[in-house]
């Protein structure tokens, strides 16, 4: 689509942080790339002229695949939870309800599925390293790509990858230029990546230690408190997780915290799958057992809260997980974390002073 | 870090320098340090050493033209937006044309230089919202297009001069919104009308 000089290219995609959700996308001129934010009733716009724009780059990520994954799980957990209320000869319209909760997930997934796999865009010029949030996708991105580089190379000229590589080696060995060229790049570094403050992390550790004294407790006591309490921790530790993973993008935290974090995240999905399960074993189970057609479901989850893990292989199994699941990665955390607290307040080693000549 | 150091084309995920060879490709191609998925289209740009800016040159000849800012400085153009005479230093090019940093401050100011524009409100999104909203809204939302119609239809003279988002080229939003107004308050008074009958005629 043309209006005005501008020429709409490919890809619309929303910020990905808390603060903002404004709805992106990238138009061509032909001098500039503009890149237009719209949060409802207002835009914001940014420039970048075609003859600064030094490279931009693709960088395909998992993102889609997550989402597909959390939304095929939750689909399948509402689809079993229908099936077993068909079973049960629930009330049908309930039953229904459920069914249509998964058909949106399906959906949800469906349409992930067709949009294709995730990526970050950056772009970058002589005096900044912007993300093109309006790039989210790998198949609209390389259609823009193909679009910007046409418009940038009329521009700019084409470079051969012998001319990369030899203007690569230029720019190390020629010492005039190379003074140039490294403060720029190593400010943009700084740019990129920003300090870690938050203290994201540290209350995620704290709440999955929270959830393995938990699971613990349960070894010895069950109540009803004791699973609204579980609840709790389970909501808190979702929100505080997904914070975390937020929190730690492009900062300089250290990488083996990142990755306990991502893994900390793979264990709560797994672990709430394994309780969800749980759930319906024992509900099928106790369902069995009571011979009416229509259970009391307030008393079969009583029943189950006040369940020993010592009395029932299911819960046995489930509360261990969790209590040793969480117990590491929240331990792990925390000692990494304390790590890496310790080696930023450490200052920097001296330099060197040259001794002075012996008189 | 070798982004920085290297000052070359890199991964954008590990940072490790990438080889002329795995730029400016159709596809993807995998990262031969980390082996992620990437594309990387690196333009002359990168390689090119910064512009120093221009600096006014002194006159040097009885009859050289001054700069109106600088008049020790010789005159190299005149202005486009007001024909002062400029220097190499008060010259700035913007969007083909150049200006002088007054007409470039007044354009900003005035919103007639787009190419400065940063920030827009969409008055027609808002004209729009103003009026469908309330439409839409079942039961409460009807109460409130008595007062929602006549602000619609204020926003939308109010602002119809206004500049459109940059991208935008036509006020139909406008036109749609203030065709919304009048049906709703038209349609009201006209429910009103027949109620105030049907409650007449039954006295």
């Amino acid at each position: 689509m043309i209006r005005g000089i501008y020429r709409r290219l490919p890809g619309r995609g929303r910020a990905s942080n808390v603060v903002s959700w404004a709805r992106h996308r990238l138009w061509l001129a032909p001098d500039h790339l503009l890149s237009v934010g719209n949060q409802g009733y207002t835009e914001d716009y940014k420039r970048f002229y075609l003859k600064d724009i030094q490279s931009i780059t693709l960088q395909k990520t998992r993102r889609g695949r997550i989402i597909n994954f959390v939304s095929g799980g939750v689909a399948l957990g509402f689809a079993l939870w229908a099936l077993y209320g068909w079973l049960l000869q629930w009330d049908t319209v309930g039953v229904w309800v459920l069914a249509g909760h998964s058909a949106f997930f399906v959906l949800c997934l469906l349409i992930n599925t067709a949009l294709g796999p995730t990526c970050v865009c950056t772009l970058r010029t002589a005096v900044q390293v912007e993300r093109l949030y309006a790039l989210p996708r790998v198949r609209s991105s390389l259609r823009a790509i193909r679009l910007i580089t046409d418009a940038v190379g009329a521009v700019q000229g084409a470079l051969a990858p012998e001319a990369i590589d030899g203007a690569s080696v230029a720019v190390q060995s020629a010492g005039t230029v190379t003074a140039m060229h490294t403060p720029k790049a190593v400010s943009l570094t700084a740019k990129g990546i920003k300090p870690y403050r938050s203290a994201a992390h540290a209350v995620l550790f704290t709440v999955l230690l929270l959830d393995a004294c938990h699971s613990g407790v349960l070894f010895a006591w069950q109540s009803v408190l004791m699973y609204v309490l579980g609840l709790g921790i389970l909501i808190a530790l979702l929100a505080s997780i997904i914070v975390a993973l937020i929190r730690q993008a492009d900062t300089d935290l250290d990488a083996g915290l990142k990755r306990t974090t991502w893994w900390a995240m793979r264990y709560v999905m797994v672990s709430y799958v394994l309780n969800t399960a749980m759930f319906y074993v024992f509900l099928g189970l106790s369902g069995r057992s009571v011979p009416s057609t229509t259970p009391d479901m307030w008393e079969l989850m009583r029943s189950m809260w006040m369940t020993s893990p010592l009395d029932s292989p299911a819960v046995l199994v489930t509360e261990a997980f969790s209590l040793v699941g969480s117990g590491v990665f929240g331990a792990l955390g925390w000692a990494q974390l304390r790590a890496f607290r310790r080696r930023r307040r450490e200052p920097p080693p001296l330099a060197e002073v040259p001794s002075l000549p012996a008189t | 870090m070798p982004d920085a150091l290297t000052a070359g084309p890199a991964c954008p995920h590990c940072q490790a320098p990438l080889p002329g060879a795995l730029c400016n490709t159709v596809g993807l191609v995998l990262c031969p340090a980390c082996g992620g998925s990437l594309q990387a289209a690196v333009f002359p740009a990168l390689f090119r050493p910064i512009e120093k800016g221009a600096a006014g040159e002194r006159i040097g000849l009885e009859g050289d033209a001054g700069c109106f800012y600088h008049p020790g400085r010789r005159a190299v153009l005149a202005c486009e937006g007001c024909g002062r005479f400029l220097c190499a230093l008060c010259d700035v090019p913007l969007g083909g044309q150049h200006l002088c940093p007054a007409c470039i401050e007044g354009g900003k100011r005035k919103g007639k230089l787009t190419n400065l524009n940063r920030h827009r409100v969409l008055y027609d999104d808002i004209a729009l919202a103003l009026a469908v909203y309330p439409l839409v809204i079942p039961g409460f939302g009807w109460f409130l297009s008595p007062l929602t119609a006549p602000a619609c239809l204020f926003v939308s003279f109010r602002y119809w001069k206004q500049p459109l988002g940059v991208v935008r080229q036509s006020r139909w939003r406008f036109v749609l919104a203030i065709l919304l107004s009048l049906l709703t308050l038209v349609g009201g008074a006209l429910l009103l009308a027949v109620a105030f009958w049907a409650a007449r005629s039954k006295r």
